[in-house]
């Protein structure tokens, strides 16, 4: 990894497996991989795999033939240039994993006060949440619309060849384009290849929170963990509790274990949080857990305002940072 | 699962790299041996980049360059 430039191989780090095609000049032609939180192989087969290589394939006599337009190379960037991770890791000859690139290099971010959490935390939305079902054996081939890409007039059977502007090939790159996304964007235009129809442009209109993904399954030690699931109240349930129908109140519905732990609080099932440190509404954001971890650093203390059995109760809360085998402080 | 026909173009068979702290290699295949051409129909993996990069260039071939997380 150490010789490797990942600015211009540049992929969401926590995948368990990812693959370029490349011509010899370092031209990307296509990514292959991605995956969501349930698996990470929920967008990887043999099938999709195969797809891919002969679209590399195709690309790659285009590049011989003079035919593919050059595209700009990313700045270049090596796992050396994050310091902590070269003194911790390379420095003592140790194996540098994926993750430990995204890892390292968050919490340097974090530490000069670059770290865009909405970007780079929550990373690789989920295409289910706009109601794309991908036959993935077939690639990028839809296999079922809902939501927002069904009012968008997304078929079954639609080939998608151009997602947010760019030419796609592969899930993997339709998920890196996206991921991509600037987070304030509110319509996603893409094309698909229609069956008789030829090429149909769409416009998705993206719902709120598009970019909040499950990060449970990655190591990130720019969470700050408070071992919470919640759920956003409904309007209605605001307006019967008292409040802002724009509020990001939400009711915790499980508790893991860790959080009795690891001493963190006191919360319940059935509590509702209605405030973050005093806060009680972003226009960005629905959720109280998306908005406390946003905009807390992992480790700190968080003032909640909360909800129990009906009497207003503030808490304070610990977060936990975490630590990862073979890391030392990214 | 559908039946594949070999992933063949005119002499442009992909090169393989692994870009992570494992790499894969075909049998007998030694990562200090001066890098040859490989037969057409076969792919083998090289787990050095810059060596991968730079037979590619010599041979005007694709690279299949893989990062993974599981040795």
């Amino acid at each position: 990894m150490n010789r490797i430039d990942v600015g211009l191989f540049d992929f969401d780090w926590h995948h368990s497996i990812y693959f370029f095609i490349v011509s010899p000049d370092e031209q990307i032609y296509l990514r292959y991989g991605g995956r969501d939180a349930a698996s990470a192989d929920s967008y990887l087969d043999l099938d999709s795999f195969v797809l891919a290589l002969r679209a590399g394939l195709e690309e790659h006599e285009r590049w011989l033939a003079g035919e593919l337009p050059a595209s700009p190379r990313p700045p270049p960037f090596f796992a050396r240039e994050l310091e902590r991770l070269r003194v911790q890791e390379l420095e003592r000859g140790r194996c540098v994993e994926c993750h430990m690139i995204a890892d390292y290099r968050a919490a340097a971010r974090e530490r000069e006060g670059t770290l865009d959490k909405p970007r780079e935390m929550f990373r690789s939305p989920d295409i289910r949440d706009l109601g794309i079902h991908l036959d993935v054996p077939r690639g990028l081939t839809v296999e079922r619309a809902e939501g927002a890409a069904m009012a968008a007039g997304v078929l079954p059977g639609d080939v998608i060849v151009n997602f947010a502007g760019s030419r796609v090939l592969t899930f993997g790159d339709l998920l890196y384009v996206y991921d991509g996304l600037d987070r304030t964007a509110v319509h996603l235009p893409l094309t698909v290849e229609r069956s008789g129809a030829g090429p149909v442009d769409l416009e998705i209109e993206l719902p709120p929170q598009w970019w909040v993904s499950d990060i449970t399954y990655r190591y990130w030690s720019i969470d700050p963990q408070t071992h919470l699931t919640t759920a956003p109240l409904t309007d209605a349930r605001k307006r019967d509790l008292g409040f802002d129908p724009e509020s990001f109140a939400c009711e915790v519905t499980r508790v893991n274990p860790r959080a009795g732990v690891l001493e963190l609080h006191d919360l319940r099932p059935g509590d509702v949080i209605y405030s973050v440190d005093g806060v009680e509404a972003d226009p960005s954001v629905w959720d109280c857990l998306v908005y406390l971890r946003l905009n807390v650093s992992a480790g700190e203390e968080v003032d909640l305002g909360v909800l129990r059995d009906g009497v207003r109760t503030p808490m304070t809360v610990r977060t936990h940072r975490q630590r990862f085998r073979k890391l030392g402080t990214p | 699962m559908q039946q594949h026909e070999p992933l063949r173009r005119s002499g442009a068979p992909l090169l393989a790299a692994a870009g992570l702290f494992v790499g894969l290699s075909v049998p007998g295949h030694s990562s200090s041996a001066a890098p040859q051409p490989f037969p057409d129909d076969t792919l083998e993996w090289l787990d050095d980049y810059q060596q991968a990069l730079a037979l590619a260039k010599a041979t005007g071939r694709p690279l299949l360059v893989e990062f993974r997380c599981a040795p």
